[in-house]
This record gives C-alpha cells, sequence and structure tokens, in this order.
C-alpha cells in the first residue's frame, strides 16, 4: 500500500468500473437517437420517416431546418443558365476559340512530353469515362453534348401497370421511401434521400399548374402538375484515387467517372419510378439539385459553395427526382460544418483559379447574376472557375477532393478527425494543418507520383462500395 | 489476420504482466492505466498503417504508425520507470 495521496487498487479499480459504466452509457444514448425513431409528422409538419435506421453515425444530428441561413425577403429563383452555359452562349467567339487554343496546345504538350497525369493513356482514360456523360462538348465541339438516345433509354422496353388496366403501385410513403431507397443502392447510388419540392428553388421557367395532368413543355416553359411534390436526392461516388489527382487529365477521368455512373443510375431509377407507374422528371432539369439535396439531409453547403456529405465529402455527385410517388421526407443534417469552414480554408487555398472565398464568414452577396441571393454562403467568383477549365481542356474538381471531409473510410483516425471536427468545429484550423502534415490533399501536378496509379490494385470502378456503411 | 496476432501477442504481454503483478512484481495504478493506453496505440498505429496503405496515403501511413508507436513506448517506459517495481 502506498501513502495516504495515492489511491489505492480497490479504489482505482472502483474508478475504472465507474468510467467504463459512464462510457457505456454515453454509447447507449448517442446510439439511441430520438431524431432517427421519430415517426409522423416533424415540426415543420411535413411526413419523417418512421422506425427506419439512422444511416448517418451518431455525431450527425438530424435537424428541423437546414443549416444555411436563408432570408426570404431578397431570395430570388435560380436563373436558367448558369455561368458554363453563359460562357458558352454569351461570350464571343474570339474568346471562346483563345481559350480553345490554349487548351488544346496544353493537352498536346502533355501527351507530347508523356508528363504524368497528362499522357496519352490519362488522356484516353478521361474521355472513355465522358462516356454516358451529357454535357459540354470539348475543345470546338458542339457546345452541348447529351447523351445519344438518352431519353429513349428511360422509356424503351417499359411496361408499367397503366399497360395492364392496373393502378400505380400502392404504398405509405414510409413504405415507398423505404423501397425507392433500397431499390437505388441496388440500381448503383451511394446515398438516396427524401424532400418535398421547395418550389422558391425552381428555375424561372418552371411553372406549377395545378390543372395540368402531366409534364409537359410550352413555349421553353416546363409545366408541372401540382401533385407532383416528392423529390428522391441520389449520390454517387467519385474514384477518390483518380480526384485527388485534380487539374490533371486523371482528376479528370475521376470527375468524369462519378457523372458518367451517376447518367447511368439516373436513367435506372428514372425507369424504376415510371415502371411502379409515376411521373418522373430528373431535377435538374428544373432545379438545382444541391438546394434539394441539402433538405434531404444529403449534406450541408460548405466554402465552396457545393454540398458536403459527412461520409463521402465533396466525393459526390447529386441528381434529384421529382415524382408524384407520395415519400417520406428526410431530415435535414448539421454535422459542424459551418463553423468547420469559417476556420478551414483548405479548398480555397487549393483552387487554381482563385475562385474561392478566403472570407471568414460567409455573405449574402452572390458574385454575379449567376447566382442567386436569398442564401448566406461563400459565393465563388464562377467566372474564373469556368475560365480556367476552358482554358486546360479538363475539368477541376479541386475543391471537392482536398475536402478534409472526403477522406475513404479505411482507417479509424478518419473517425476520430470527423467526430472532433464535427463537435468541435473551432478545432478546424489546427485540423487543417494536421491534415496538411499528414500529407492527404491533392497530388502535386504534373509529379512522378500522379502517374502512380497505373500500377495500383484498384477495385471495380475505382470504389468501395462498402464506405459509409459502418 | 493482422488483428488475430495483435490480439495474440496484446494478451499475451498483459497475461504475463498480471501474473507477474501477483508474485513478483507491485504495480501501481496510473501504470496499468499507462499499459491499456499503449495498449490501444499499439492498435490505432498498425490501424492507421494498414487502412492508409489501403487508401494509398503513404505519408499518412508512416507518420500515424510512428507517432502512435513513439505515444506507446513512451508510456510503456514511463509506466515501467515510475510505476512498476519488484516485490520485497
Amino acid at each position: 500500500m502506498d501513502g495516504g495521496t495515492t489511491p489505492c487498487r480497490r479504489d482505482f479499480i472502483k474508478g475504472v468500473g465507474i468510467i467504463m459504466g459512464a462510457v457505456g452509457l454515453v454509447g447507449a444514448a448517442a446510439n439511441a437517437n430520438p431524431i432517427a425513431q421519430s415517426a409522423g409528422p416533424g415540426k415543420s409538419g411535413r411526413a419523417t420517416r418512421k422506425g427506419r435506421k439512422n444511416f448517418y453515425p451518431w455525431w450527425v444530428r438530424e435537424v428541423d431546418e437546414i443549416t444555411t441561413e436563408l432570408d426570404p425577403a431578397i431570395h430570388q429563383r435560380p436563373p436558367r443558365f448558369h455561368y458554363i452555359a453563359h460562357m458558352l452562349t454569351q461570350w464571343s467567339k474570339e474568346k471562346r476559340n483563345s481559350g480553345h487554343a490554349r487548351a488544346k496546345e496544353y493537352v498536346k504538350e502533355g501527351i507530347v512530353n508523356n508528363i504524368p497525369g497528362r499522357s496519352l493513356p490519362d488522356f484516353a482514360l478521361s474521355y472513355a469515362q465522358t462516356a454516358y456523360f451529357g454535357g459540354l462538348g470539348s475543345f470546338d465541339a458542339p457546345k452541348v453534348i447529351p447523351v445519344p438516345g438518352s431519353d429513349e433509354m428511360t422509356t424503351y422496353n417499359m411496361h408499367p401497370p397503366q399497360d395492364f388496366g392496373l393502378e400505380p403501385w400502392q404504398a405509405t410513403p414510409d413504405e415507398a421511401s423505404k423501397v425507392v431507397q433500397q431499390a437505388g443502392i441496388q440500381l448503383g447510388a451511394a446515398l438516396v434521400r427524401f424532400t418535398e419540392l421547395k418550389p422558391q428553388f425552381l428555375y424561372g421557367n418552371v411553372k406549377i399548374d395545378a390543372s395540368a395532368e402531366n409534364i409537359k413543355r410550352v413555349k421553353r416553359v416546363t409545366v408541372i402538375p401540382e401533385r407532383f411534390k416528392y423529390v428522391a436526392v441520389v449520390a454517387v461516388q467519385a474514384p477518390r484515387d483518380l480526384t485527388v489527382r485534380a487539374q490533371s487529365m486523371l482528376g479528370s477521368a475521376g470527375d468524369r467517372a462519378g457523372w458518367a455512373r451517376l447518367s447511368v443510375v439516373e436513367t435506372r431509377i428514372h425507369r424504376f419510378l415510371a415502371g411502379l407507374g409515376y411521373g418522373v422528371i430528373p431535377m435538374q432539369k428544373i432545379s438545382p439539385v444541391i438546394a434539394h439535396a441539402v433538405y434531404a439531409g444529403m449534406g450541408e453547403l460548405g466554402r465552396m459553395n457545393r454540398m458536403i456529405n459527412p461520409l463521402f465529402g465533396g466525393n459526390v455527385r447529386l441528381e434529384g427526382f421529382l415524382t408524384d410517388l407520395p415519400l417520406a421526407a428526410d431530415q435535414p443534417i448539421d454535422f459542424g460544418l459551418q463553423e468547420f469552414c469559417k476556420k478551414c480554408k483548405i479548398c480555397a487555398e487549393a483552387c487554381p483559379s482563385g475562385a474561392l472565398s478566403f472570407a471568414d464568414e460567409p455573405t449574402w452577396k452572390p458574385f454575379n447574376q449567376f447566382q442567386s441571393p436569398g442564401k448566406k454562403t461563400y459565393f465563388e467568383n464562377n467566372e474564373r472557375c469556368a475560365t480556367y477549365m476552358h482554358g486546360k481542356g479538363h475539368y477541376c474538381g479541386s475543391c471537392l477532393a482536398v475536402c478534409p471531409w472526403s477522406k475513404q473510410d479505411k482507417t479509424a483516425l478518419h473517425d476520430i478527425a470527423k467526430i472532433l471536427a464535427s463537435k468541435t468545429p473551432q478545432t478546424g484550423n489546427l485540423l487543417t494543418k494536421l491534415d496538411k502534415a499528414f500529407g492527404y490533399g491533392l497530388v502535386e501536378l504534373d509529379s512522378e507520383e500522379m502517374g502512380d496509379w497505373w500500377d495500383w490494385d484498384i477495385p471495380e470502378l475505382g470504389i468501395d462500395t462498402y464506405q459509409g456503411k459502418g | 489476420m493482422l488483428n488475430i496476432i495483435l490480439g495474440i501477442l496484446i494478451g499475451a504481454a498483459g497475461a504475463i504482466l498480471v501474473q507477474n503483478a501477483r508474485t513478483k512484481l507491485h504495480v501501481k495504478w496510473f501504470a496499468w492505466l499507462l499499459f491499456i493506453f499503449a495498449a490501444i496505440a499499439v492498435l490505432f498505429a498498425f490501424d492507421v498503417l494498414t487502412g492508409s496503405f489501403l487508401e494509398h496515403e503513404y505519408r499518412a501511413a508512416w507518420m500515424g504508425f510512428g507517432g502512435s508507436i513513439v505515444l506507446a513506448t513512451t508510456m510503456i517506459v514511463a509506466g515501467w520507470r515510475w510505476g512498476v517495481a519488484k516485490r520485497a
């Protein structure tokens, strides 16, 4: 036995017992997330999902309102043409051609000199990944190129119940959400969540009409029947080993891999909802998807003015579906990102065009008319972003890839960092420094390391489909 | 497999310590605490090493592994030096 000031072994064992008991209680309380078990209408009056397993870990809170501040007094519906579209339609021919020439020269330089990340195989991979991705034409190709046959893909060989004189599938909103979520993941989505249509985020050329029977286009205006008010949002992963090679052709391949796979998943989910006998319209045609994704609890709006998911960070690509199948809504989430982003400016530092804000606080003022007012966020200089990519001949995505939340989940190190970041977001500055010290972030442009990817064993499609599954 | 091997090694070390604590050694309470944390640090070191290699994050792998092993070693040495004595 030691002197009187040192606790004896019995006291120590007793103390350990108390501590273990406390840890057990805290763990049990954390697992019994009361919001995840809630049933029926939430505070906002919408039907929320009941009895489902909470997808997110305990440090992600479900909340009634999104964490981005909104001001309805200054809100405007988003412009139909964001900056990329403006660039393609409003830039002078000389300005566009000048960018094309720079991009071609840059690409050719990489191929001729076999620069890692810009060699011919890298270039070919990027263009192979672009298959099934409808988007902007490269160089001096047509401005916007849809996926050939994409409309036909959603309707060919389809037999909804109406073909047999039957009613559409009937289920409670809870059951419908569960089934659509399960089907969505089987069809290739990493995440599927739900919300109600937010009409304030519809493009200016979209109109809701109570008397309309079906979705239709009338003189450039998309008319939506009032019964279409349920939104399913889906996310797919982009292969992180490629996306951290942003600013190169390999990085571009990673981004395109995400978008192209999303395009395939989109078609499949479209067919699933139509196969149940319900109407569907992809959200990208009528509204920015990010707003609905944030409402659906897919993530929070980050410093790059894009959505960050707590499990995948910015390493997801998003699409949504507006449907008349009644779906129970998920709730928005809060994992401390708003405070974290105030301290962490790693995306702004990584942006090669200097497009992202270094401000300590978000602002109400959009950068230009291609962003809509009404939300308090870090508006990016979209002109710099678009001009950079236009002059390089490939997509960038540095901000999404470098975000500290965009880690894979192979080590407990990330769990600890995310818990710290979520529960003590004021440590964002320190965690960002540690992130850099540990060598996370983008692979250095034109370095030998850039080409190492070709030597690695990689999983199918370059993604771990078990990520985020605990 | 790595986890099983680590579990066996740490379990064996713990069993030897407990056995000796009954007969030959006097282990103070804070030394037990340090040894438990050291065991957690060793497990964490190998978790970071293997996980980061799977993620192709080699610098993180060696920094996390090295840092955790240094921490574990420090705790073991400190616990042994100041918290363990031979029974009279």
